[in-house]
């Protein structure tokens, strides 16, 4: 089964491409691929979801406060229980959804574009230019990201906004590392130079050929990262650093709540927990994507039920 | 512009000139010249063959000529490279990109590699139309069309919109003539044009390329190592050997009779039908690195007709008939860069026939490295 797929597919550049561009109207392979695809897609639908529609589907107002309703456990009423206001923690970690999603797709968004276009520069141009790039990303990737993204967080003062800033300061040199490193090989590619006989300039060779060749990986890329931003995220607003009371954000919640571990367990365990799967559906679903665009990398985590 | 060019050309000059060309390759550490004073001529509708092993600066002569060496490790250092006219040399980066495509073309190696995976056919045919000529999307679509259709590719107007893995190789390589003729270019550089392919097919494309450039008139300069594709396709070949051209005569007098040890050696390597049970004789020994070059002719090391002199001193490319042209070297001539020619006789055998004849040893000195100081 899985040496029959690589055959067909050729080798990891054709697949990639292959693959990517059936993907909106052709899930299924991926899908038939692994039952951990189907767990990760589903996970991730649903945070899609419920970040789109949450307002609609939140059964109360998440910053409803009901004094006589407070530190209830789980019950049909509340099923996730409530807080030390009597807000229900079930709605609130439906409409925080909302924002950790967006937060994560704001920060993926400025450090994909910042670094696929510095990568992409970099990979082309050479010399001085890339080294000089190069040893900056070094300068960034040599702090540990977290430790860096705080740093920079409460620099700038503890807000979602500087949080998603920081974020997107660690994120960008993982993304110019890894395009710069794909740029140098489709450079040599001969493509590349039938489109220069062909009278094609070096902007239109970047955007054209080599940013439409990068993004089968880039996709890879980012739907990994996006569970790392949001766990990111959460973990610095939980620090106090980004989202502040009484944001329904997942880190906020659970910083509220940690006080009230041995009174009222529920308060951190469903929020951490829905952290968790949200994580570890993006995690999947960037797993799965991964090995079935390279099936060389077939037979890790993914391949096992192939 | 381009009616300058060939106004100049219909006037007796070639259509591509090339004098002297030396191209160096500098990675820091050493360098290696690639090129080392290659001239020849090219006339409009012409065909001109360069023969020669790996390493020998076939691709790297056709490179210089579209002006696309690798920057910033590789320059041309002296030479002169006229195409209609034109000292390719000389003109700006700007002027150049108008000029490749529309005046001249490249079918590359590997039709692998050499379409876009993630674009479509149709788009890559458009793409190459456009960019030299003001074309309303729907009219370059159907030029597309039109053109997949004349290198014989079926259904041409249902294959725009699919990519480059859902064809076959011999499909993809006719996809590419296509892109490289789109523009009726003067000239046209195929660099090993079906090396990837099947055999089968090979015959196929190189007899469309072969087509489709007499009935446009378009200049082919065709680098293979396969002299069996030669004898088909050209008019003229020029052998390279370690970035010298070592010989350079019209196709039936190369193979009637070749002169210079190194070509002599390379025909021999062709198998042929009737010599079954012969066994093949192969050249010994391996090309020399570029940068490791002996002192005086290249081959020496591997020659069985080594003179002393050839240790010394590169000849220079001259007229095989002693007779002396003014003005350079007539177009139908053969030259030849030899001390010690292989005699019509010696071919057959591939060894020298005289009486006590054994190749010059190397020198005591050994083997002067050229290039590194």
């Amino acid at each position: 089964m899985i040496n029959q797929d690589a055959v067909e597919q050729g080798g990891p550049a054709r697949g990639a491409a292959g693959q990517l561009r059936q993907a909106p109207w052709a899930v299924q392979p991926f899908l038939a691929e692994s039952r951990l695809n189907v767990l990760g897609v589903a996970i991730v639908m649903l945070v899609l979801l419920l970040a789109v529609f949450g307002p609609l589907i939140a059964p109360q107002n998440p910053n409803q406060i009901d004094l006589f309703a407070i530190l209830q456990p789980p019950s049909v009423h509340h099923w996730f229980g409530t807080d030390n206001l009597g807000r229900d923690l079930f709605s609130r970690v439906i409409v925080g959804t909302r924002i950790s999603v967006s937060v994560a797709v704001i920060i993926l968004s400025l450090s994909v574009t910042f670094g696929t276009a510095l990568g992409i520069v970099s990979g082309m141009v050479g010399g001085l230019v890339d080294e000089i790039i190069m040893r900056v990303t070094d300068l960034f990737l040599a702090f540990p990201g977290f430790i860096l993204a705080a740093a920079i967080a409460a620099t700038l003062g503890p807000s979602l906004q500087h949080t998603v800033l920081a974020l997107a300061v660690v994120f960008w040199p993982w993304y110019t590392r890894l395009i710069r490193g794909q740029v140098l090989s489709l450079r040599e590619r001969e493509f590349v130079l039938a489109a220069r006989v062909a009278r094609a300039g070096r902007i239109w060779i970047a955007t054209r050929h080599l940013a439409r060749n990068v993004l089968a990986i880039l996709v890879v890329q980012v739907s990994l990262d996006v569970g790392y931003a949001i766990l990111a995220t959460s973990s610095l607003s939980f620090l106090g650093l980004g989202a502040q009371p009484p944001s329904p954000e997942w880190g906020a919640i659970i910083a509220e709540g940690r006080n009230y571990i041995q009174t009222a367990w529920w308060w951190i365990t469903f929020p951490g927990l829905v952290l968790a799967l949200t994580v570890l559906g993006f995690n999947l679903l960037g797993d799965g994507l991964r090995d079935w665009i390279d099936p060389r990398l077939r037979g890790s985590l993914g391949g096992v039920q192939g | 512009m381009s009616a300058d060019g060939r106004a100049q050309t219909a006037t007796g000059d070639p259509l591509l000139r090339v004098r002297d060309l030396i191209v160096r390759f500098d990675s820091g550490r050493n360098v290696v010249y690639a090129v080392n004073g290659v001239s020849f001529d090219l006339e409009a509708g012409g065909a001109l063959g360069l023969v020669g092993e790996s390493g020998s600066g076939k691709s790297v002569t056709s490179l210089a000529i579209l002006r696309l060496l690798p920057r910033p490790a590789a320059k041309i250092v002296t030479g002169e490279i006229r195409l209609g006219g034109r000292d390719l040399i000389r003109l700006s980066d700007r002027e150049m990109r108008r000029l490749r495509g529309k005046e001249m073309s490249l079918v590359p190696q590997d039709p692998l590699s050499g379409l876009n995976p993630v674009l479509t056919i149709g788009e890559q045919v458009v793409e190459t139309l456009r960019a030299h000529e003001n074309m309303r999307r729907r009219e370059a679509r159907d030029r597309a069309a039109e053109l997949l259709g004349t290198v014989g590719i079926p259904r041409p107007a249902d294959q725009l919109d699919r990519y480059p893995h859902q064809f076959s190789g011999g499909m993809r390589q006719r996809v590419l003539i296509a892109i490289a003729l789109a523009l009726r270019p003067t000239l046209l550089i195929a660099d090993e044009p079906t090396t990837a392919l099947d055999v089968t097919v090979q015959a196929q494309v190189l007899e469309l390329l072969h087509d489709l450039t007499a009935q446009r008139g378009t200049a082919i300069l065709l680098i293979s190592h396969d002299l069996g594709i030669m004898a088909r396709m050209t008019r003229r070949i020029m052998v390279m050997y370690a970035g010298y051209v070592v010989e350079s005569a019209p196709t039936a007098e190369i193979f009637a009779r070749p002169a210079h040890p190194y070509t002599a050696g390379l025909l021999r390597s062709i198998p042929r039908v009737g010599d079954a049970g012969r066994p093949l004789t192969p050249i010994v020994g391996s090309p020399p690195e570029s940068g490791r070059l002996p002192r005086g002719c290249p081959f020496a090391p591997r020659c069985a007709w080594a003179l002393d002199v050839c240790w010394q001193e590169m000849p220079p490319l001259d007229p095989v008939d002693a007779v002396s042209y003014s003005g350079g070297p007539p177009p139908g001539g053969h030259l030849l860069a030899c001390h010690n020619p292989v005699a019509a006789d010696e071919v057959e055998g591939g060894r020298p026939l005289r009486p006590g004849f054994r190749p010059a040893p190397p020198p005591e000195d050994g083997l002067v490295a050229q290039g590194t100081t």
